[in-house]
């Protein structure tokens, strides 16, 4: 397998303060790594540190030649009078192919067109963004994000803000995907991440990449994984192996 | 009425009002739907500190505007960006320089500085030939620009780290917008002077937005209304004998409430 991304031993964080410290990763070439932590952990940091929108302090990032990005921003509340439609959103996924000075190819448009169909957008393309459900809003975000055919695809908290019929139906789109294209999805929901990825990556201000998807009892421990939720959750089908009774805090 | 357009002066208005509603309709719209209207307060008063330092050192106040206006647009940015400084703070202080300076320069020049007050409360009778060619290159330029790179300061515009996740340009973009921005305010300081140069920015552009959710037509629909606010504040204040600026900005205000009662009516009565 081909490696995508790699880091190694980097620092990051705002103004002075190291929000993650000593993060080595790397990303192979069709992986679905979850990256899971604690509110505050730096999940979000690394994200940006990986899309290159934040230069770690120190360390070194290298990523491949050439590839592409595809980028779900986590749900924070979107401009809801900045005027866009849907449609355009969507094209704004297409412009890294774009040519400069040049307007979007009819080809574009047919692409932009068959996923807003596909993802049940097509009666809606011509309607603001900012006037959507949560939901719609989700998925012409998810749309832009993967019209490029990326050759990664970046998902900072995809299932904040879908509903529960959506989120099932989102999955099963990522792992289709998968098959085309690495995908590394960041979310505080360990529950359902288990189910869906290949591989684990734990963040509290330091990293502890887990091959495999199960979340162990030892990672809860040591890493200070979101115990929480795994306790509480009330998502069906989910292993937790060698898992002792009073073990998690 | 038609005996107007014998006299130079006025048609010479005419053609600056018509330069200035295409300018201040694109660039408002960026302004409004970016929400860095504050940014464009900041730029103009700032700008005022060039025009101080024009006076004194006896060269053409526009262009030491021009160079103030950019740098503070430059150095707000960088304030926020890099020194850690919040951007509305950061604004309020490169605001409070600029006035400052502009006061302390227009003290220590000998004399009375007679056009002063143009540039406070804008003259469009005033604006020269040179003026004219002056906005009317920017104009074009800024046409030109929003033409072809249309997409890409649409999509910086909604959301500019995803803008940056696929490789536009966004830093220079920025860059070329803001430097537009700042030499389309010091142009029109002329026109309608310092204290009202962001309502021709922003209120036909508000106007706008009530009618279009569609960035396009809203640019479109900004530039024919600041056009039909300039041409009759024109006409009122030549009949009138009123200052131009005020009954320019007063015209684009009444259209504005025109729209927003009957926008409020239609909706009403579609229930």
């Amino acid at each position: 397998m081909e490696e995508l991304i790699k880091l190694e031993n980097i620092d990051a964080g705002y103004n002075g303060s190291k929000i993650i410290e000593n993060i080595s990763l790397s990303v192979k070439e069709n992986d679905f790594l979850g990256i899971i932590g604690p509110n505050g952990g730096g999940k979000s940091t690394l994200i940006k540190v990986i899309l290159g929108l934040l230069k770690p302090s120190s360390g070194n990032i290298t990523v491949k030649k050439g590839m592409k990005f595809g980028y779900l921003p986590q749900f924070t509340s979107a401009d809801k009078k900045f005027p866009i439609s849907v449609k355009e959103t969507v094209l704004s996924g297409l412009l890294s192919g774009k040519k400069l000075f040049r307007p979007f190819s009819k080809k574009d448009h047919e692409d932009a067109e068959d996923l807003m169909r596909k993802f049940d957008l097509d009666g809606i393309q011509d309607s603001p963004v900012g006037e959507l459900s949560g939901g719609q809003m989700q998925r012409a975000f998810l749309c832009r994000a993967m019209v490029s055919h990326p050759d990664i695809l970046v998902l900072d908290e995809p299932n904040s803000f879908v509903d529960k019929d959506f989120a099932r139906d989102m999955y099963q789109i990522l792992l289709e995907l998968n098959g085309r294209m690495t995908i590394l999805m960041v979310s505080h929901d360990t529950g359902v991440i288990t189910s869906y990825v290949k591989n684990i990556a734990c963040i509290n201000r330091t990293l502890h990449y887990h091959p495999g998807s199960d979340i162990t009892s030892d990672m809860l421990e040591k890493y200070t994984c979101p115990v929480e939720l795994i306790t509480h959750g009330s998502l069906p089908h989910r292993v937790l192996r060698s898992h002792k009774i009073g073990g998690a805090k | 009425m038609i005996e107007l357009l014998s006299y130079q002066f006025f048609v010479k208005a005419l053609i600056t009002a018509l330069m200035t509603s295409v300018l201040c309709g694109l660039i408002g719209s960026y302004i409004v739907s970016r929400r860095i209207v504050f940014i464009g307060g900041g730029i103009t008063h700032t700008s005022f500190g060039g025009i101080g330092l024009g006076y004194y050192l006896g060269i053409n106040p526009v262009i030491t505007a021009a160079v103030f206006g950019i740098l503070s647009a430059i150095g707000i940015k960088a304030a926020s960006d890099k020194a850690d400084i919040r951007e509305d703070s950061a604004i309020g202080i490169f605001w409070a320089l600029g006035m400052a300076l502009g006061i302390i320069f227009i003290y220590l020049t000998p004399g009375y500085a007679p056009d002063l007050m143009t540039y406070l409360f804008g003259n469009i009778l005033m604006v020269s030939i040179y003026d004219i060619w002056l906005i009317s290159v920017l104009g074009l330029t800024a046409s030109a620009v929003f033409y072809f790179l249309f997409n890409e300061i649409h999509s910086i515009a909604f959301d500019e780290e995803f803008a940056k996740t696929q490789g536009v340009k966004v830093g220079l973009i920025n860059y070329i917008l803001i430097s537009i921005i700042a030499l389309t305010i010091v142009l029109n300081i002329k026109v309608v002077g310092i204290i009202l140069v962001m309502s021709l920015l922003t209120i036909p552009q508000t106007t706008a937005s009530i009618i279009t959710k569609n960035f396009r037509n809203m640019i479109f629909l900004s530039v024919i209304i600041a056009i039909i606010s300039s041409f009759s504040g024109l006409f009122i204040s030549y009949f009138f004998n009123i200052p131009s600026g005020a009954s320019i900005i007063f015209c684009s205000v009444i259209i504005f409430l025109l729209v927003k009662i009957s926008n409020s009516f239609f909706l009403f009565f579609s229930k």
